[in-house]
């Protein structure tokens, strides 16, 4: 029966007897199949294969069963190339741990430098406070005139 | 018989003088305050302060309802300071220039007690003390002794005669004297018609620099003090700015009407530490604090636990 469809597919079946045998041939169930993958073949061979309602499904039941990617693009053909974007998400958190710990020793150093307190001395108390405090302040006359005025000349 | 009406009379006039002082004890303080503004007065007072002191020569007048005051500086580099009301100007001479700056009135020597005395009352006793005699005149000592630890001794001597306060000096808890101002020499005269004494001194071999370097700004508090000794008022608050920072410093004066002291709020600027502690440097004491980015420290011829208060209590 498959030579028959063969050589129903390659013309080498007579034109009279085609009709009988195509109805021959669909009255069959097993034929069927049979017929439907002479068909692909031949389209494939003659460069006229689109598609089959059956491959779509095929190919859509087969991205169904593929794993859902959060983001970025899997190879499917090497472990290899799958462990690279692991090894990349380790090279970006190593990279935000230092910029981490050299931002945090950053900001803390500044703090530390800020909060740096030193005992007060009398030379840290400027000329300028103690002539703005006797300039508000002084009951003496000396103090309220000469205050604020530093020797600039 | 000529006994006992002496006697009955001794009675009566020490009965009256009793009431009086029982009736209105702090009126000797206000008639002090008043004279010092009422008055027409020209002198020279001594003023000693961290053991230096200067001469001053003062002349004062009322005329009209304005008050007119000059005051001079006669020992050391050459200064003066002309008032008419509220309005005040200083002018201090350095070697090539003479530098003029208005400034706010203050209570200087002899005016230094304040408009409002009922402050006073409230964290002050007032003691009389004997009779002495100041200047060639006869004056009343009186004792301004503090409530609390917060404050010092005031004692003044005033004028029998006219309530000014002739001499006035300021000691702490073990007697030890802080200030003292006292004429030497005074004039009292009835009426001041002529003001040509107030001008300033002219030097025409310096230049006239108007010194306006410290652009004060009204301030706006974000700050508050969680316990401050009783009696003390904010009387002033300014603001300045800082070269490099948007922020700007603070500078806060408390008086409870005879002690002053100043509080500076400044931001830390990069690269600055902030200080703490306390010093005194002469008869003023400094105390500083870091506080959330700000430099605090207080400033004031007052009592250390006064100065430490304040800078502890601060928050904002």
């Amino acid at each position: 029966m498959s030579e028959k469809i063969s050589s129903l597919f390659d013309n080498e079946i007579d034109q009279d007897n085609i009709n009988k045998e195509i109805d021959n041939l669909s009255s069959r169930s097993t034929h069927k199949v049979k017929w439907k993958n002479y068909q692909v073949v031949r389209d494939v061979l003659q460069n006229n294969f689109t598609s089959t309602p059956d491959l779509t499904d095929k190919i859509m039941e087969a991205i169904d069963k593929e794993p859902t990617q959060i983001s970025g693009y899997i190879h499917k053909s090497s472990d290899i190339v799958l462990a690279e974007p692991t090894y990349k998400h380790w090279k970006i958190a190593a990279s935000f741990a230092a910029f981490f710990v050299v931002g945090f020793s950053a900001v803390n150093y500044n703090n530390m430098q800020q909060n740096k307190v030193v005992q007060l001395v009398q030379e840290d108390v400027s000329e300028d406070i103690i002539a703005r405090h006797y300039a508000n302040t002084s009951l003496n006359a000396g103090y309220f005139i000469q205050a604020n005025f530093s020797q600039k000349d | 018989m000529i006994h006992k009406i002496f006697t009955l009379i001794f009675i009566f006039l020490s009965s009256v003088t009793t009431v009086v002082a029982l009736e209105d004890p702090w009126k000797i303080i206000s008639d002090a305050h008043s004279a010092a503004k009422k008055l027409n007065y020209q002198g020279t007072y001594h003023f000693t302060h961290n053991k230096q002191t200067q001469s001053i020569e003062i002349t004062h007048a009322l005329h009209g309802s304005d008050e007119y005051t000059r005051m001079i500086l006669m020992d050391g580099a050459p200064g003066e300071m002309l008032s008419h009301g509220k309005n005040t100007t200083v002018y201090h001479s350095s070697d090539k220039n003479v530098h003029i700056k208005k400034r706010d009135s203050h209570n200087l020597f002899p005016a230094v007690i304040p408009d409002n005395i009922e402050n006073l009352k409230n964290v002050y006793t007032l003691h009389f003390g004997k009779l002495d005699r100041v200047a060639d005149r006869t004056a009343q000592i009186i004792v301004l002794t503090p409530k609390d630890k917060y404050r010092y001794f005031y004692h003044f001597w005033i004028d029998q005669k006219t309530s000014l306060p002739l001499k006035m000096i300021v000691t702490d808890e073990t007697s030890e004297t802080l200030e003292q101002a006292s004429f030497t020499k005074i004039n009292l005269v009835d009426v001041q018609n002529d003001l040509s004494w107030f001008a300033p001194k002219i030097d025409l071999t310096k230049d006239y620099l108007m010194n306006e370097e410290i652009s004060e700004l009204p301030s706006q508090k974000f700050w508050e003090f969680s316990s401050i000794p009783d009696g003390f008022k904010q009387v002033s608050a300014k603001a300045s700015r800082n070269n490099g920072i948007t922020m700007l410093s603070h500078h806060l004066v408390y008086s409870d009407g005879l002690s002053y002291l100043s509080i500076f709020i400044q931001p830390v600027q990069r690269g600055h530490k902030p200080k703490v502690g306390n010093i005194k440097m002469g008869r003023t004491q400094v105390c500083a604090r870091y506080f959330n980015g700000y430099q605090i420290m207080t400033v004031g011829a007052v009592p250390r636990k006064t100065c430490e208060m304040f800078t502890e209590s601060i928050s904002f």
